[in-house]
């Protein structure tokens, strides 16, 4: 019986010791996805849109890019958050220039991260509301800027995965 | 002897019980009001609250401002709200065309944080429905055009 009362409060201090580990319940590291490539598909904004779709990998180590502007062919090299962070808003400039952007990623991105990006653009206040209220609700984190000059709202969604 | 069985067998279903309602139930959710408790003091920023703030006609909600004094409380800011994470694409727009604004949802799933890059400064504002949080932002649309 002394037997018997050891292992239950054995188990018991297993338990408790499950319970209480902080490590547990760590959030898992966003750098821990990898994604072998990248890949951008920019649709054109129209008056009032949901466009650019997404998926976009990339950090640290060096990638090399390839992206095509109406057809014709360009290529960088991608070492830094910040070279994505650019050549994201390059794409997204473009587009929004109505041009057509595909986008391809060479390189194995040891520590890459996935980045979803949605854009709207309205001169409704209600319909950007509504829209960024939707979209950080859903884990988005949502800039808006407002272009004086053609007093539209221009709002971009972005999350890393 | 029994009476130890029955102590012990007790024991395990209240651990059993206390690790199920653990993990079942949510994170509290910080108030505005503990939020500005828990960094009132921080050096290099400067904290506000305001209690029921008017955002429009029908829309009243508690806000906590925090503001960054210095380059050192700004630096403290983007590692303490993870502003690099929430903002590097909107910071390279900011700016281009005229002042933006950037929000998300914090963590505990509750508070709308507000990051003006150029003001160096952050508002947190718990909505109570979905209707509340777009007429703040319609606010903080308003306030882009000024």
């Amino acid at each position: 019986m002394k037997h018997t009362k050891t292992i239950v409060m054995t188990c018991l201090a297993c338990l408790l010791a499950t319970a209480c580990d902080p490590t547990k319940y760590a959030v898992p590291s966003t750098a821990e996805t990898k994604k072998p490539g990248l890949n951008v598909n920019v649709h054109l904004p129209g008056e009032e849109n949901e466009a650019i779709q997404h998926s976009f990998a990339g950090q640290q180590g060096s990638n090399s890019i390839d992206y095509i502007v109406d057809g014709k062919q360009y290529s960088g090299e991608i070492t830094t958050e910040e070279d994505i962070t650019t050549l994201y808003i390059k794409i997204l400039d473009f587009a929004k220039l109505g041009h057509s952007v595909s986008v391809t990623a060479h390189g194995d991105n040891p520590k890459g991260t996935k980045t979803d990006i949605h854009t709207f653009s309205s001169d409704s206040q209600a319909k950007v509301a509504t829209w960024s209220s939707r979209m950080v609700r859903k884990g988005y984190s949502v800039t808006i800027e407002y272009d004086k000059s053609t007093h539209t709202y221009n709002c971009t969604a972005f999350k890393r995965k | 002897m029994k009476r130890l069985w029955i102590i012990t067998a007790g024991l395990l279903a209240a651990a059993i019980v206390g690790i199920t309602l653990w993990h079942l139930l949510p994170a509290g959710t910080p108030t505005p009001s503990e939020l500005y408790l828990r960094y009132e003091h921080q050096p290099g920023v400067r904290m506000g609250f305001i209690e029921d703030y008017r955002f429009d006609d029908s829309t009243f909600a508690d806000v906590v401002t925090v503001e960054a004094l210095d380059s050192a409380g700004w630096q403290w800011m983007e590692q303490e709200f993870d502003l690099q994470q929430h903002v590097a694409q909107g910071m390279a727009h900011s700016g281009q065309n005229g002042e933006a604004i950037t929000f998300w949802q914090c963590d505990d799933g509750q508070n709308i944080a507000f990051c003006s890059w150029s003001g160096r400064a952050l508002c947190f504002v718990q909505p109570r429905t979905e209707s509340e949080l777009e007429h703040i932002i319609i606010y903080h649309l308003e306030k882009l055009k000024e």
